[in-house]
């Protein structure tokens, strides 16, 4: 049956399209400059990974830049040469919601990428052998986030906020699942998760809407859509209710300190105050935990993050530790200021401050064709592709009263994990090699 | 299409230059600034660096926290940051905003007050902040191998870790103050603005902004180009750490403006192509042996001074002595066989395509327009450099290779969990 391509709706200048295989496409046109930009989401992240193949969808997006049906070493033109050959920025990432494939490339080249794109969806050659050269590619991508003190807490106050929940397993997987992967488990996993009713297509750029069209059914429009339904990940993490801890010793140089509290998914009203929340704790030159930390010399840094997720997240402050300063001592404090918010509520000029920070945060992220594709892109892993430009309308309206809710709904002991990286004694020996 | 044409530039009534981009980003303007001055003038790494950052510890007219709230008022992000022979500063704002934050920036610049207490906090930090680069496995290989290159007096020499401990304790308010005293010459501004606002106006700005800014005769310390060593290695054990930085390295005496340099740019490009996997390191070392997650060719320190040539890659322990052997085994082909003419055709073409894709965005754009400027080159070079790379051979890749990339000579550095054996 011939494929059709249906527009469904225009919003925020992009306009969004549905194949009859279940593909959704979004298109933007922007002349700028004779540049296109291209993003696959598949909507699988390492929160679809069975118990004991964590790390699957890692590996997997490794080894999708093997031979794929008609790009492939033996020809001449396997993937990563097809795309850097015709002058294309390109790399694919994996996270907890989604693993994203995309390239930025002379405009006139988009229809030879889309072309790719869709040949590796379900036409992937990988084998034993590839899974056996990238087997000690991957264990170095992992050995060098070891080498990150800030990587190591983060997962650790992860795995302790989360019992039930994936979340708790960092992406790049656990060691041991790792190194037991298989090329038939992980052709399984593709033949569950790469199917264009689980993905969707952005091209933004300098491409007509006529010629958008014409790629998109000439070569996605081929592909059924899966033979199956894609398993729908359905495990929801138990309420928290009481504090979680967690603690590490390594010789990092400095103590690194972590409060986190369990945080609303992406599309849920409560995510954009919340947001407005960590940006006035920790996210300007002027935020609370900068005041009371930092500038008082306890503190080297301070940081926030609050993930746009699928399913509940978390708002995390972490604060790089002063040398003589004991790390418990930085915690309690970060720990009373956030306590005195959720009793007290903020301030008015706080919230203004915190709004013009963000509405400046999210120009940023659409400086440029590139920036903004990927910015959509956690938009479709969130749920709602529509989340980044509609949480601008919300930060504009935002009221004192809707922040100081979510602050008594999520700071509270109970939704608590703290974690603490204890420095120990560094030494360094120096000799030649 | 052309970046080039897309720039502006002016010389400022009041001394120096500007350069003015129009690009649509979103009501965001991003600004890239630079004032002679930085380290050498310093003679201090930790010196010129605790004078950028306490620019925005307070004024004569305001508090540090009456700054923070400025910046936040406007939703601004603003940094200081020094390179060796430069005091720079980088923003974003939007552009409603503009007129404030280059206001801001002309205050801090003109009279900091250096205020002794926030001093004493901004110390405690830094001394935080050298523990966690004591332990960063590819700071460290970065710092030995520029010690194995040059010497202190050179623009590419970085100082040590400990060194900068030293040098930190000992930095007072009264070094600040006389530092900043010879330190800030306007005529010596390259200011550059990217976004969607109107050129003219921005200028008028930036003129009463930076028209007050005081004039001084800087004289950067002269230094003399580095010259070849033989090989020499270093390792730095670090405890605890799962993966080891590697770098290999030589000086190579030129600048960006010699005659071999877009022949030695490609020649490392076909080596180790940094931004991709086409480099034959990664089509070697990682895809067929599985030796490592990165491997990389790439010239190096050429922005203000002679370069060097620098091969980086990351090794598991067990892997390190096997990535070590392929790497070098890499060089010596490719300088004993030389490139091939499809890759030096292939590879050019590369370039070219994708110098069209690189300054797709305003931030991107400002600073490479402020970077051209201060090697000297005018913004059309944005345009003609990828040109002439589409004009060289192999014969020339070849030859550049093998006059500068010279594996007896290359030095080695490494940081991490070094095998004992």
């Amino acid at each position: 049956m011939k494929a059709t391509l249906k527009k469904v709706r225009t919003a925020y200048g992009i306009t969004e399209y549905a194949l009859s295989n279940g593909l959704r496409a979004l298109y933007k046109r922007d002349t700028t400059l004779p540049i296109a930009a291209l993003c696959v989401t598949f909507h699988v992240g390492s929160r679809n990974e069975a118990t004991g193949h964590t790390g699957a969808t890692h590996i997997l997006e490794h080894l999708l830049f093997k031979d794929s049906k008609h790009y492939s070493k033996a020809k001449g033109n396997s993937i990563t040469d097809h795309l850097e050959w015709m002058g294309a920025l390109m790399n694919a990432t994996t996270w907890l919601d989604r693993t994203n494939y995309f390239e930025l490339l002379p405009a006139e080249r988009v229809g030879e990428a889309i072309a790719m794109e869709a040949d590796r969806m379900r036409g992937s050659l990988f084998n034993d052998a590839d899974l056996a050269s990238e087997m000690t590619v991957v264990r170095n991508e992992f050995e060098r986030s070891r080498n990150n003190p800030y990587e190591i807490l983060d997962e650790a106050v992860m795995s302790t906020a989360f019992t039930t929940h994936p979340y708790r397993i960092p992406t790049i997987g656990l060691k041991e699942d790792i190194e037991g992967s298989t090329a038939a488990k992980l052709r399984e996993f593709y033949d569950q998760f790469y199917w264009p009713n689980n993905a969707t297509l952005a091209v933004f750029g300098d491409v007509s809407p006529d010629e958008l069209e014409h790629l998109v059914i000439k070569n996605f429009g081929s592909i059924s859509s899966s033979p199956h339904s894609i398993p729908v990940m359905t495990i929801i993490e138990p309420v928290q209710m009481e504090p979680h801890s967690c603690e590490i010793r390594k010789p990092a140089g400095v103590s690194i300190a972590t409060l986190a509290y369990k945080a609303p998914r992406a599309t849920d009203s409560d995510f954009v105050p919340i947001f407005m929340l960590a940006t006035i704790l920790a996210g300007g030159f002027s935020s609370r935990l900068q005041k009371r930390i930092v500038d008082k010399g306890l503190a080297a840094e301070i940081h926030t993050a609050v993930f746009p997720l699928y399913d509940p997240g978390t708002m995390s402050f972490t604060a790089t530790v002063g040398k003589n300063v004991k790390p418990k001592r930085v915690l309690d404090i970060m720990r009373r200021e956030l306590q005195a918010v959720a009793r007290k509520g903020i301030l008015s000029a706080e919230l203004t401050r915190a709004r013009e920070r963000i509405l400046s945060q999210i120009a940023d992220e659409h400086d440029g064709i590139f920036s903004e594709i990927r910015s959509v892109s956690e938009s479709v892993a969130a749920g709602d592709w529509t989340l980044g430009y509609t949480f601008e309308d919300r930060v504009k309206k935002m009221k004192v009263s809707e922040v100081n809710k979510v602050a008594k709904k999520y700071l509270s002991t109970s939704n608590e994990t703290a974690g603490i990286l204890f420095d120990t004694l560094s030494s360094q020996t120096k000799t030649t090699i | 299409m052309s970046y080039a044409k897309r720039i502006k530039v002016l010389k400022l009534r009041t001394g120096g230059t500007a350069l003015i981009s129009s690009f649509p980003s979103h009501g965001m303007v991003s600004i890239v600034g630079s004032v002679a001055g930085g380290a050498r003038l310093a003679g201090s790494d930790m010196l010129a660096q605790m004078h950028a950052a306490m620019l925005l510890e307070g004024t004569k007219k305001r508090n540090k926290t009456a700054i923070q709230i400025a910046l936040d008022s406007m939703g601004a992000s603003l940094s200081f940051t020094v390179e060796r022979d430069r005091l720079s500063f980088s923003a974003h704002v939007r552009d409603a905003y503009l007129k404030n934050l280059l206001m801001l920036i002309t205050e801090v610049l003109r009279e900091p007050s250096f205020p002794t207490r926030e001093l004493a906090i901004l110390k405690e930090r830094t001394t935080a902040e050298l523990s966690l680069e004591g332990q960063d496995t590819r700071a460290q290989a970065g710092i030995n191998l520029s010690h194995l290159l040059y010497d202190p007096e050179h623009p590419n020499y970085q100082t040590s870790t400990e060194d900068s401990r030293t040098q930190l304790s000992k930095i007072s308010r009264s070094d600040l103050v006389k530092f900043h005293a010879r330190a800030i010459d306007g005529n010596s501004l390259v200011i550059s603005a990217t976004g969607s606002m109107n050129g003219l106006e921005l200028l008028r700005v930036i003129e009463s902004s930076f028209a007050k800014l005081p004039k001084a005769d800087i004289k950067i310390p002269s230094f003399a180009p580095a010259e070849r060593r033989t090989t020499q290695s270093i390792a730095v054990h670090i405890e605890d750490k799962a993966s080891i930085d590697y770098m290999l390295g030589i000086a190579t005496g030129i600048t960006k403006d010699y005659v071999d340099y877009p022949a030695l740019m490609l020649g490392l490009q076909i080596l180790g192509n940094r931004s991709g996997f086409t480099g034959r390191l990664m089509k070697t070392v990682r895809e067929v042996e599985g030796l490592t997650y990165g491997v990389y060719a790439y010239p190096a320190g050429f922005s203000s001074a002679d370069g060097y040539i620098c091969v980086w890659a990351t090794f598991a322990p067990q892997l390190y002595e096997r990535g070590r052997t392929a790497v070098m085994r890499e060089v010596r082909l490719i300088v004993d066989n030389g490139a091939t003419d499809i890759e030096v055709k292939k590879h050019r073409t590369m370039y070219e395509a994708r110098s069209r894709v690189t300054l797709a965005n305003s931030g991107d754009l400002a600073r490479a327009a402020h970077d051209i400027t201060i090697e000297g080159h005018t913004p059309s070079w944005l345009d003609d450099f990828p040109q002439r790379v589409l004009t060289v051979t192999a014969r020339q890749v070849n030859a550049a290779l093998k006059k500068y990339l010279i594996s007896g000579d290359l030095s080695e550095s490494a940081a991490g969990p070094i095998p004992k054996e």
